[in-house]
């Protein structure tokens, strides 16, 4: 037991420690922020537009895809625009609160 | 007027079909020209401007060093140290898509990166070096990208799925973006010129016509400025990509 708490304060420390080597302003955060193309709020929204529109199309080509080979059609398509809309949506929402693009929510630069 | 809007996108056979695969036959087609030429102009260029390797560089040394010297340093920044080894990678798909972009804007060439088939293919191909790559680096574990930390454990069975369309869309999102700049930048260019021409034609109304002239030079000059900015975006979003395969969380 005590030796698990130590481990959390030693996980803790290392955390705190990584979270003052970073500074603000940190030339690799910087150069990120700024390759990352959401240095204007336009690159921002142009983002935001590509992502919601192809998570989309990329959900009905995997649905038709789907339809082709089991046979359900119309309904792959169906569901899959659905489910496309939904996690076409919640990466809109990653990517006007700030979390980068990789899988998962990361904030950027976090990593 | 309308139907030859898209004539410049058109695919021609160049030659008679060469072999077949699954029952089509494969034809040399003036796409698979302008890749070509793209490769072939973008190697050159690097390999010519670095014969001589000058202490001080000169212009044309210069230019190369420093799309080297960007291309490293985001791989370096967007993807971490371990991605060294894909560097010839993602530069391979900057050089491709920049000089194809440029390229496209040659009148009477063919933008191949206008056609979503070329930029789909580019990012599948990454797709798969990723998640292999994901899977030698990290074995089972890469799995583990699909679960954010931080997030309570009864979302889990609506945050997975999420996740894991997320990643299998990518490939889409990142070839429509390259795509839908190409086509609409070219498109605009032709409705422009398609203007201009059509003034010149009603004859009192003549004068108008370096009005659309005019803003087809200025839009001339955007498109170089897209072609760089969309081969680096994609660049950008690939090495980001690569980070998830190496790193994972």
């Amino acid at each position: 037991m005590g030796n698990d708490q130590e481990r959390e304060g030693l996980d803790d420390l290392s955390a705190r420690i990584r979270a003052a080597g970073k500074k603000p302003g940190d030339t690799h955060e910087s150069i990120e922020g700024e390759v990352a193309g959401d240095t204007s709020d336009a690159a921002r929204a142009g983002r935001v537009g590509y992502e919601f529109v192809g998570t989309i199309l990329g959900c009905m080509l995997i649905g038709w895809l789907l339809d082709r080979w089991v046979g359900t059609s119309p309904w792959g398509i169906l569901v899959m625009l659905a489910i496309g809309f939904g996690v076409g949506m919640f990466n809109v929402w990653r990517a006007l609160n700030g979390y980068d693009q990789s899988v998962g929510l990361h904030k950027r630069h976090e990593k | 007027m309308a139907e030859s809007l898209f004539e410049e996108f058109e695919i021609h056979h160049l030659s008679d079909p060469l072999f077949s695969i699954g029952g089509h036959p494969v034809t040399f087609t003036n796409s698979a020209l302008w890749m070509f030429i793209s490769i072939i102009v973008a190697t050159m260029l690097m390999v010519v401007t670095m014969r001589r390797q000058a202490m001080v560089p000169g212009r044309w040394q210069m230019m190369t060093e420093s799309f080297h010297n960007m291309i490293a340093n985001l791989v370096r920044d967007m993807a971490g140290e371990h991605a060294k080894p894909f560097f010839p990678f993602i530069f391979t798909i900057f050089a491709f898509i920049f000089f194809s972009n440029l390229l496209g804007l040659i009148p009477h060439s063919l933008a191949v990166t206008s056609h979503i088939i070329v930029n789909f293919g580019i990012a599948i191909m990454l797709f798969i070096v990723i998640t292999i790559t994901g899977f030698i680096r990290q074995g089972f574990h890469f799995f583990g990208i699909f679960v954010p930390p931080g997030v309570p454990k009864i979302m889990l069975p609506v945050i997975v799925p999420i996740e894991m369309i997320s990643f299998a869309v990518r490939p889409f999102s990142l070839s429509i973006r390259l795509f839908a700049n190409m086509l609409a930048g070219h498109l605009v260019l032709l409705v422009f010129a398609g203007l201009t021409a059509s003034l010149v034609a009603a004859k009192w109304l003549a004068g108008l016509s370096v009005l659309p002239l005019g803003m087809n030079i200025a839009i001339t000059g955007f498109e170089f400025f897209v072609a760089f900015i969309q081969a680096y975006v994609y660049t950008i979003l690939s090495a980001l990509y690569l980070r998830d395969a190496l790193e994972g969380h």
